[in-house]
């Protein structure tokens, strides 16, 4: 393997690092504070993407209004669905699951219904290409990482905040979190509006690159499984190092392999359950009875 | 003895009932809905133990995948393929979810997910198994010189395996196994009290469950003649849910029945509008999880709820005394 590929896989890891990044946050910040298994999370992704689309390319507006856009509409989104369904899934664990479910179909097959099945791209954000010592690096991936990297350091802030502070205190323990004076409604509220915002955002930060199709969603959904399972349930370092764990693995196995590289990821995760059962940073996370 | 009248009539109609219908294209609904009933059952053994699975089309495809190839490939006679199908299936699950079950129910609920994702990436990437445009003409099953080939002769080799899963299963459920596993889904902890290894019985419910929805795969395979790795997608896994979820999560045999009647006969309702469907299928599944978390199973119990509210209310005016106060209602 020469400098140049090297250089552009360790690029390309670092990049599909981010985004896995990005929604895997959000998707743990979902699953440890409200315990429940958001699988819609995919499908907001897909739909920040396709509305990136939309406000870009159908409404003109510039790419940094359509991101903060797709934030706030996907947290309202987000938040309509923990206050007029999940709130009113009392019957437990699976049941929630379904609900997300069901609602990760709706929004799937309105992609299809109002853009179609074909692909969609939007025109480049900053374009160009750069040279690092004779290996052609596109600018837009740089940016995406630059994005993300905002992106996560932003969220480790929100965490420090008062409010994250509430919701790592409502995911450790509701009702004691409640007694100092926690409303936890509120605060599920907000992390269900936190964690699809951000999988909203990580739609409008790959689209430059990837562009938006309506598998994208199943398809990053499966990738965030794997990456919560190898980094610990809930657990948001081991969900960013499991991240960037799933990303060189992805990057350089499509080196070495070809097409199969996902076959590849299961390979890894198998030997490293074995070793270490909970994941590697996680302790096991109960099913909520 | 009526109950016992009702279900020899009941078997007797079943039986009866190409005769009766004389339609192709219903006899093939029914055909689906016995072939669904299987798999939802073998979503609905690992619920038993309060394991949720997301990879049934997983196994499933493994199943249908190992007969094809036995049959096509090494020239094996599907009666024999049939069982085959079930014990590689079962062994793929024994392999793959004694290790995914380390890690507790929820890490189980994602391994599995994750785990028939890529059975069904390595089916379509591998030339060795069709590839991504699948195997095509498959043998049909022949006894003798008989060939199965009209729906009647499918119907009752679905029938067959309906009832004996059936069979299998409620003969499980009914012994100290799914007394144990009862036990589980009650309580792990009370059931570990109880000195049952809760690993052991949840990967054995996990690998039978695997054994039938492989059996039901082969016999999918034999009856499609047409094997695509996108029909083992997630979206299938989900509908295996759906099955036991709309027919009624307490019901481990008829729920997943009467779930999987429901999910291939509400398509046909729903020909005028094929494109909302998906959206018909998920306002389905919230008004169910909302409104009736029990399934359409649980509907006479609830509606002896709603009558003894009613009774209640009477009473109340009559002035006499109630048993059930409106606070357990609730519940």
């Amino acid at each position: 393997m020469s400098l140049g590929v090297f250089l552009q896989s360790l690029v390309n890891a670092v990049a599909i690092a981010g985004i896995y990044g990005v929604v895997a946050a959000g998707f743990t910040i979902v699953l440890g504070v409200m315990k429940i298994f958001n699988f819609a999370h995919g499908q907001f992704y897909m739909a920040g993407a396709f509305l990136t689309f939309a406000f870009c390319e159908l409404f003109h507006l510039p790419y940094i209004v359509a991101i903060i856009a797709v934030f706030i509409i996907m947290g309202l989104l987000g938040m309509f669905l923990e206050r007029f369904i999940i709130r009113y899934t009392y019957a437990g664990f699976f049941h929630q699951v379904l609900a997300t479910i069901a609602v990760g179909m709706i929004l799937s097959q309105s992609a299809v219904l109002s853009l179609g099945k074909t692909d969609r791209f939007i025109t480049p954000v900053v374009g160009g290409m750069i040279n690092v010592g004779g290996t052609v690096l596109s600018s837009e991936k740089l940016l995406l990482i630059f994005l993300s990297l905002v992106l996560v350091v932003g969220l480790h802030y929100i965490m420090k905040l008062k409010v994250g502070k509430a919701m790592r205190a409502v995911a450790e323990d509701q009702e004691t979190s409640e007694l100092q004076g926690i409303n936890a409604r509120w605060i599920f509220l907000l992390t269900m509006a936190l964690g699809c915002g951000l999988a909203g955002v990580a739609g409008a930060v790959i689209i430059p690159v990837l562009g938006a199709t309506v598998p994208m969603g199943t398809n990053i959904f499966v990738r965030v499984l794997i990456i919560i399972i190898i980094g610990g349930m809930g657990s948001m370092p081991g969900a960013l190092l499991a991240a960037l764990l799933v990303g060189l693995i992805e990057s350089f196995g499509f080196q070495f392999i070809g097409a199969l590289n996902e076959v590849l990821l299961l390979g890894c995760l198998i030997p490293l359950l074995l070793l270490r059962p909970g994941g590697l940073l996680g302790r096991p996370l109960a099913i909520p009875e | 003895m009526p109950e016992k009248i009702l279900k020899a009539a009941g078997g007797l109609v079943l039986v009866a009932l190409p005769f009766i219908v004389r339609n192709d294209y219903y006899l093939h609904l029914i055909i689906y809905i016995f072939m669904y009933s299987m798999l939802g059952m073998s979503f609905s053994i690992m619920w038993k133990n309060r394991l949720i699975t997301c990879g049934q089309a997983g196994f499933w495809a493994v199943g249908a995948y190992t007969s094809a190839l036995l049959v096509m490939k090494a020239g094996l006679p599907f009666w024999l393929a049939l069982p085959a199908a079930g014990i590689a299936s079962a062994l793929v699950a024994l392999l793959v979810l004694s290790i995914a079950l380390k890690g507790g129910p929820l890490q189980f609920f994602g391994m599995t997910l994750v785990i028939s994702f890529m059975i069904m990436e390595v089916l379509g990437a591998v030339q060795f198994f069709g590839g991504w445009q699948g195997i095509l003409n498959l043998p049909r099953p022949t006894i003798g010189s008989f060939v199965f080939l009209s729906k009647t002769s499918y119907y009752y080799l679905a029938l067959f395996l309906l009832s004996a899963n059936v069979f299998i299963f409620y003969a499980l459920y009914r012994s100290r196994i799914g007394r144990a596993w009862t036990a589980i889904g009650a309580s792990t902890s009370l059931a570990e009290m109880q000195g049952i290894d809760v690993y052991r019985y949840r990967l054995a419910a996990a690998v039978i469950g695997c054994f039938f929805a492989g059996i039901c795969g082969s016999f999918y395979a034999h009856y499609q003649t047409v094997l695509i790795p996108n029909t083992f997608s997630f979206q299938c896994s989900i509908f295996a849910q759906m099955y036991a979820l709309i027919g009624g999560l307490s019901y481990y045999i008829a729920g997943p029945i009467a779930g999987a009647a429901v999910m291939v006969l509400l398509p046909e309702l729903l020909r005028p509008v094929a494109e909302f469907q998906p959206i018909v299928y998920a306002l389905l599944i919230i008004l169910i999880v909302v409104f009736l978390p029990g399934g359409i199973l649980s509907i006479p119990q609830r509606f002896s709820v709603v009558r003894s509210l009613f009774a209640q209310i009477g009473a109340k005016l009559k002035g006499l005394p109630t048993s059930i106060s409106l606070k357990n209602l609730r519940k």
